[in-house]
C-alpha cells in the first residue's frame, strides 16, 4: 500500500525541535526518529528520511545530543542518538519560539 | 559569558570530529545504509519485492551522497578546509606546468630578495638602528654652530646641563678612547675603540652587565690619570677572552698599562656599538670652565612624560643662561637636543630611500612579468576553469583557488627570496669598510631578522595578489559556453590578453629604463669622483698608520719616529717617507681656527676654520705637492708650543692668497691654539689639496711642524715608492712592526685605495643600482621574449596564410621583430622620461655628471635597443621557419 500522497511539508525551522523532542522520550537511532515523528503525527508530517542526518550531525556539534553505538532489536549495529542538558534547554527555548510564533500568525488570521 | 564558553566548546567538538573524519565518514555511512535497510524491510512487508523495496527505500531516503556532503560539512571548518583544498589543487596545478612555475619562482626570488635585502638595511640605517630597550627616552645633546650641525659638547656645558635641566632624568658623558690593546709576552699590539665614560653612563642608556658590574663614582674619582677598571664589550670579550666567564679581576694591558676588568656587557648592549672596552671618566674640579673643548658625546635621559622637544627646548633655555652670564664664550652656538634614535640617520637617509625606491622599481618589474606568466597560464586553463564553473564550483570559488595559487607561488619565491637577500646583506656588509660602518649606529647588527621576515610574508600575500586579480577577475567572468566548445581559443580574449601582456611589458621597460640610466649617472660620479684632482700625486704612494701606547714618553717617542723613518728609508724601492698626524682622504677631520695678523680684531670664535696637519719635513714631496714659495720644514724647524714668534707654519695658497692678497704671506704670522695664542710665522706657501672631491674652492689649510712635539697616539705615514706601492705593503708591514712590537701598525694601503674608500657611499650606491638595473633588463628581456612568443603563437595561422601566399623567412621575421620593436619603442619613450626626472631626484648624489647627461640616456637606449633586438629574435626566427601547412592546420 501506497503511502498518503498529501504531505504537509514540515515547517521550516522546526526539524531540530521535533527531533529533541522525540529523544525526550528515549534514546533512538535515526531511522526510529524518522518512523515515530511520522507515526505520531499520523502520517501529516513525512519527514524526507536522510534529511535527519545533517541536523543530527549538527546538533552533535553543538552539543545537543550525543551518541553511541549500540546494538538494535534486530541484531545490527546501530546508532542511537541520547538528548543531553543542553539539548533539553534548547528544546524548551524552541519550543517557546515555536509558541510565540504560532500565536502571533493566529492572531493575524482570526483578525476579521 | 555563556555565549562564549558554548562557542569555544562548540569550537573544540568541531576539532575533535575533524580530526577522526575518516572514520566519523565510515560510521555515518554505515549508519546511513542501516536506515535504508530498514526503509527497504518495511517496504518488503507493504508487499513489494525485494528490488523494488530496496530502489524505493532509496527514493524515500534521499540523496545519500548529497546527505552525506551535508552532514560532512558540520565536521570542518568551512573556509579554512576550503583554502586548504585549494592549497592542494593549487600545488599540483603550478606542478603540472613546470617551465612557468620556474621562471615565475627565479624572477620572484630576484626581485623579493633584492627587496629583503633592502628592507634589511633600511631597518638599519633608519628605522632601528639603535639597540637599546629604551632608545625612545634617550637624547642626544650637542652644540652647533648657528648654521649647521654638530654632534659633541664641551665637557663646561655638559655640567651646566646636568645641574640645570628639568625634563632630563639623568646625562652623562662620553669620550673618545685611543687604545692599543698589548698582546702578552710580546705578542703584536692591535688597536681597539675605547671610550670613557661618566658612571651614570650605563644607567642612562639603560644597559646592565651580563657579568660583573659597572662603574661607580669611586671608580671614577679612582681614574688618575687614566682609568684602572674597564668594562668589556661583548664582541671583544668572545675575541680576546673566548667568553670566559671567570674574567672578572683579571687585568688587561690597554695602552701599556693594566686595567682591571670589572664586567662584560651583554651581547648587542652599548651605544656606541663599536666601543670595546668602557672605562671611567674623571671630571677633573676645572671642566667646568672647559668650554672650548667640544670633545664630548652626551646623552640624556627624558623623564617619563618628556619628549624630545621639551628638551630642546630645555637646553636652549639653558644656554641663553649662560649667555647671559657671560656672553664671550657660548654666543656662537645653539645647544641642540635630538632624539638618540635619529643620530646620524640624516647623513644616509636620502640614499636609503633612493635605494629603496630603485628596489620597488625592481619588485613591479618582477610582479609585472610574473603577472603576464599567470596570464598566459589562465588563458591556457579557461576550459579548465569553464568545466569546474559548469560542475558547481562558484566563480568566487574558482577565483579564489588563483588567488591562493598566486599567493603560493609568491611565498615560494620569497623563501628563495629570504637567501638571495641573506647573500645581499652580508656582501653589502663586506663591501663597506670597517670604520665606515662604524659610523652609522645600526650597521654592523644589520642583518635578517623577525621583523624583515614578517615584512617580507606581506609583501609576498599582497604580490600574490596583487598579479592574480587579473587572471582571477577574467576567470569570474568566463564566458562557460565558448571555452567550453571544442577548439576555442576565444580570440577575442586572446586579443585582450595580448594587449594586456604588452602593456605590462611596456611598463617593464620604462622602469628597467629608469634604473640602467640611474645606474649610468652613479658609476659616472663614482670613476669622475675618485679621478678628481686631490692637489696630490697619489700613484706612488702608500700609507699606513701608526698607534703609540700612552706609556711611551715624549722622548721615547721621538726616538722611535725617528727610527721609522730611518728604517724606511733603507728599504730598497723607498723614495721617500714622512710622518703626518692624519692623512687627507682618511675619513677625519682635523680643523683649527687661526688669526691672521691681517685681522688682528678677530677672536678665536670668529676665526676662520683651517684644515691643521702636523708633518714631519719631505712629506710635501712624498706626497707630490708642489712648494710654491718658501720652503719645506727642516730638522730644526721645532712646533714647541711657546709664545716665540719663531715657531714656523707652511700654508696653502688659499690661505695665502686670501688672507693676504696684495703682498707675500711669507713673514707674516697666525695666531693659534687655546685662545689664539700662539703666534707662529709663515714661512713657507704650498700647492691647495682638495679635501672633499667636490669642493671647487679648496679652504685655507696650515701645516706645523712635528718636532719637538711628537704626539703619543696615532700617526700617519706616507711613503712615497719607485714601483707599484702595493707590492711593497707585507715588506714595510714587517719592518715597522720589528723595530716595536707594542706599537700597532694598521689600515695599511695605497693612497689610491685610500681614496676609493673615501668614496665608498658613492661606490656602493653605484653598484647596487648597477646590479638592480641588470636585473630588472633580464626580467624585462624575459618579458620581451614571452609577449613576442605569444604573438608568434596567436598568428601562427596568419603566418601560414602569408607564407603560402609568398612570404619569405626575411619577410616574417621582420613582421615579428617590428611587433617586438614596437613594444621595446614605445617602453623606451616612457622610461627616457621617466629617468629625466629620476635624475633630478639623484642630483644630490651626482658629481661632475648632470643629471641629465645626454650621453647615458643614449647609452641606455642603446642598451635597450639591443636586449629587445636579441629578445625578439629567437621567436622570429621560429615564427619564420614555421611550416606554411602545419600553421594553416594550427588551432
Amino acid at each position: 500500500m501506497s503511502k498518503k500522497t498529501d504531505r504537509a511539508d514540515v515547517l521550516p525551522g522546526t526539524l531540530d525541535m521535533l527531533i529533541l523532542k522525540t529523544l525526550t522520550i528515549t534514546s533512538m537511532h535515526g531511522y526510529g526518529i524518522a518512523q515515530h515523528i511520522q507515526q505520531v503525527s499520523c502520517e501529516a508530517i513525512q519527514v524526507e528520511e536522510g534529511s535527519l542526518y545533517p541536523s543530527l550531525q549538527r546538533m552533535q556539534v553543538k552539543g545537543w545530543v550525543t551518541s553511541e553505538w549500540g546494538q538494535s532489536p534486530t541484531g545490527r549495529r546501530a546508532r542511537y542518538y541520547r538528548l543531553t542538558t543542553a539539548g533539553r534547554k534548547q528544546l524548551g527555548a524552541e519550543m517557546s519560539g515555536f509558541q510565540r510564533a504560532v500565536e502571533a500568525i493566529q492572531r493575524v488570521i482570526q483578525t476579521v | 559569558m555563556t555565549a562564549i564558553w558554548s562557542w569555544f566548546t562548540t569550537m573544540v567538538r568541531r576539532l575533535s570530529f575533524r580530526a577522526r573524519r575518516s572514520s566519523l565518514d565510515d560510521e555515518l555511512r554505515e549508519e546511513m545504509q542501516f536506515h535504508i535497510d530498514m526503509l527497504a524491510r518495511d517496504n518488503e512487508a507493504r508487499g513489494m519485492s525485494s528490488q523494488t523495496a530496496r530502489e524505493t527505500a532509496r527514493r524515500q531516503f534521499g540523496s545519500a551522497t548529497m546527505l552525506h556532503e551535508s552532514s560532512r560539512s558540520h565536521w570542518s571548518f568551512g573556509w579554512i578546509d576550503a583554502i586548504w583544498q585549494d592549497v592542494r589543487y593549487s600545488i599540483r596545478s603550478l606542478v603540472r606546468t613546470p617551465g612557468i612555475t620556474i621562471t615565475a619562482l627565479i624572477t620572484l626570488a630576484l626581485g623579493i630578495g633584492a627587496t629583503v635585502a633592502v628592507i634589511a638595511v633600511l631597518d638599519a640605517t633608519l628605522l632601528h638602528p639603535i639597540a637599546l630597550h629604551d632608545v625612545d627616552r634617550l637624547v642626544t645633546i650637542a652644540q652647533a654652530p648657528l648654521t649647521g650641525t654638530g654632534e659633541q659638547l664641551a665637557p663646561g656645558n655638559y655640567i651646566s646641563i646636568r645641574d640645570a635641566a628639568t625634563v632630563l632624568e639623568d646625562v652623562a658623558l662620553l669620550q673618545n678612547w685611543s687604545l692599543t690593546v698589548s698582546g702578552s709576552g710580546g705578542a703584536a699590539a692591535a688597536i681597539a675603540e675605547g671610550a670613557v665614560v661618566t658612571p651614570n653612563y650605563f644607567s642612562v642608556i639603560g644597559v646592565t652587565p651580563l657579568i660583573g658590574r659597572v662603574f661607580t663614582p669611586a671608580d671614577a674619582d679612582a681614574a688618575i690619570p687614566g682609568p684602572t677598571v674597564v668594562v668589556l664589550s661583548y664582541p671583544f670579550w668572545m675575541r680576546h677572552f673566548n667568553g670566559n666567564r671567570a674574567v672578572i679581576g683579571s687585568s688587561v694591558l690597554l695602552n701599556g698599562m693594566p686595567r682591571t676588568i670589572i664586567g662584560v656587557l651583554r651581547k648587542d648592549d652599548g651605544f656606541p656599538t663599536q666601543v670595546d672596552a668602557w672605562g671611567p671618566l674623571h671630571l677633573a674640579a676645572n671642566a667646568v670652565s672647559n668650554r672650548e673643548q667640544i670633545n664630548s658625546f652626551v646623552v640624556g635621559r627624558l623623564k617619563p612624560g618628556a619628549t624630545a622637544a621639551d628638551a630642546a627646548r630645555d637646553v636652549a633655555a639653558v644656554q641663553r643662561q649662560l649667555v647671559r652670564e657671560s656672553p664671550a664664550t657660548n654666543s656662537d652656538w645653539r645647544f641642540v637636543a635630538t632624539p638618540l634614535r635619529e643620530y646620524r640617520t640624516a647623513d644616509v637617509r636620502q640614499s636609503v630611500l633612493l635605494v629603496l625606491a630603485a628596489v620597488i622599481g625592481v619588485l613591479l618589474i618582477a610582479c609585472a612579468n610574473v603577472a603576464n606568466l599567470l596570464l598566459v597560464r589562465a588563458a591556457a586553463r579557461a576550459r579548465e576553469i569553464a568545466v569546474r564553473a559548469a560542475l558547481g564550483a562558484g566563480r568566487a570559488q574558482v577565483a579564489r583557488q588563483l588567488l591562493v595559487e598566486g599567493v603560493l607561488l609568491s611565498l615560494a619565491g620569497g623563501v628563495f627570496g629570504l637567501v638571495i637577500g641573506a647573500v645581499g646583506v652580508r656582501s653589502l656588509k663586506h663591501s663597506v669598510p670597517g670604520d665606515l660602518a662604524s659610523y652609522l649606529p645600526g650597521w654592523n647588527g644589520m642583518g635578517i631578522d623577525w621583523y624583515v621576515v614578517m615584512l617580507m610574508l606581506g609583501i609576498c600575500c599582497a604580490v600574490g595578489i596583487g598579479f592574480s586579480l587579473v587572471p582571477a577577475w577574467r576567470a569570474a567572468r568566463t564566458d562557460l559556453t565558448g571555452a567550453l566548445k571544442q577548439g576555442a581559443r576565444g580570440s577575442t580574449g586572446g586579443r585582450h590578453i595580448a594587449r594586456m601582456r604588452s602593456s605590462l611589458v611596456v611598463a617593464e621597460i620604462a622602469l628597467a629604463v629608469m634604473l640602467l640610466a640611474c645606474a649610468g649617472l652613479l658609476v659616472q660620479s663614482f670613476a669622475r669622483i675618485t679621478a678628481a684632482r686631490t692637489g696630490l700625486q697619489p700613484d706612488h704612494v702608500l700609507t699606513l698608520k701608526l698607534t703609540v701606547p700612552a706609556t711611551m714618553d715624549v722622548q721615547h717617542a721621538a726616538a722611535y719616529h725617528q727610527a721609522v723613518l730611518q728604517r724606511l728609508l733603507k728599504l730598497p724601492g723607498v723614495r721617500r717617507a714622512a710622518f703626518i698626524n692624519l692623512l687627507p682622504l682618511s675619513n677625519s677631520n682635523n680643523g683649527s681656527n687661526f688669526i691672521p695678523d691681517s685681522r688682528p680684531g678677530l677672536s678665536l670664535m670668529q676665526a676662520p676654520n683651517a684644515h691643521d696637519e702636523v708633518i714631519t719635513p719631505g712629506y710635501f714631496a712624498t706626497m707630490g705637492i708642489p712648494i710654491v714659495r718658501g720652503r719645506d720644514f727642516n730638522d730644526t724647524d721645532s712646533g714647541v708650543d711657546g709664545d716665540s714668534a719663531a715657531s714656523p707654519v707652511i700654508v696653502n695658497r688659499t690661505l695665502a692668497e686670501r688672507y693676504w692678497p696684495d703682498g707675500d704671506a711669507i713673514g707674516h704670522t697666525i695666531r693659534m691654539g687655546y685662545e689664539g695664542r700662539y703666534r707662529q710665522t709663515i714661512v713657507g706657501i704650498v700647492g691647495d689639496v682638495w679635501y672633499d672631491g667636490a669642493d671647487d674652492v679648496p679652504g685655507p689649510e696650515v701645516y706645523h711642524p712635528m718636532a719637538g712635539s711628537y704626539l703619543v697616539g696615532n700617526t700617519d705615514v706616507t711613503i712615497q715608492t719607485a714601483g707599484d706601492p702595493a707590492l711593497m705593503e707585507q715588506r714595510v708591514i714587517r719592518d715597522v712592526a720589528a723595530l716595536d712590537p707594542s706599537v700597532a701598525v694598521t689600515r695599511v694601503m695605497t693612497m689610491r685605495a685610500m681614496m676609493t674608500r673615501h668614496y665608498s657611499l658613492y661606490s656602493v650606491l653605484a653598484n647596487v643600482l648597477t646590479i638592480f638595473a641588470l636585473i630588472a633588463l633580464l626580467i624585462a628581456a624575459a618579458g620581451i621574449y614571452g609577449v613576442v612568443s605569444y604573438g608568434v603563437a596567436q598568428r601562427t595561422q596568419e603566418i601560414g596564410i602569408r607564407m603560402a601566399l609568398g612570404a619569405k623567412y626575411h619577410g616574417i621575421v621582420r613582421m615579428v621583430l617590428t611587433d617586438g620593436a614596437r613594444v621595446a619603442v614605445i617602453g623606451l619613450v616612457l622610461g627616457l622620461i621617466g629617468s629625466w626626472f629620476a635624475g633630478n631626484a639623484l642630483a644630490f648624489l651626482l658629481y661632475g655628471v648632470a643629471p641629465r647627461d645626454p650621453a647615458t640616456l643614449v647609452v641606455v637606449a642603446a642598451i635597450l635597443g639591443a636586449v629587445a633586438l636579441i629578445a625578439s629574435y629567437v621567436p622570429a626566427r621560429r615564427a619564420g621557419m614555421v611550416e606554411p601547412v602545419v600553421a594553416l592546420r594550427y588551432e
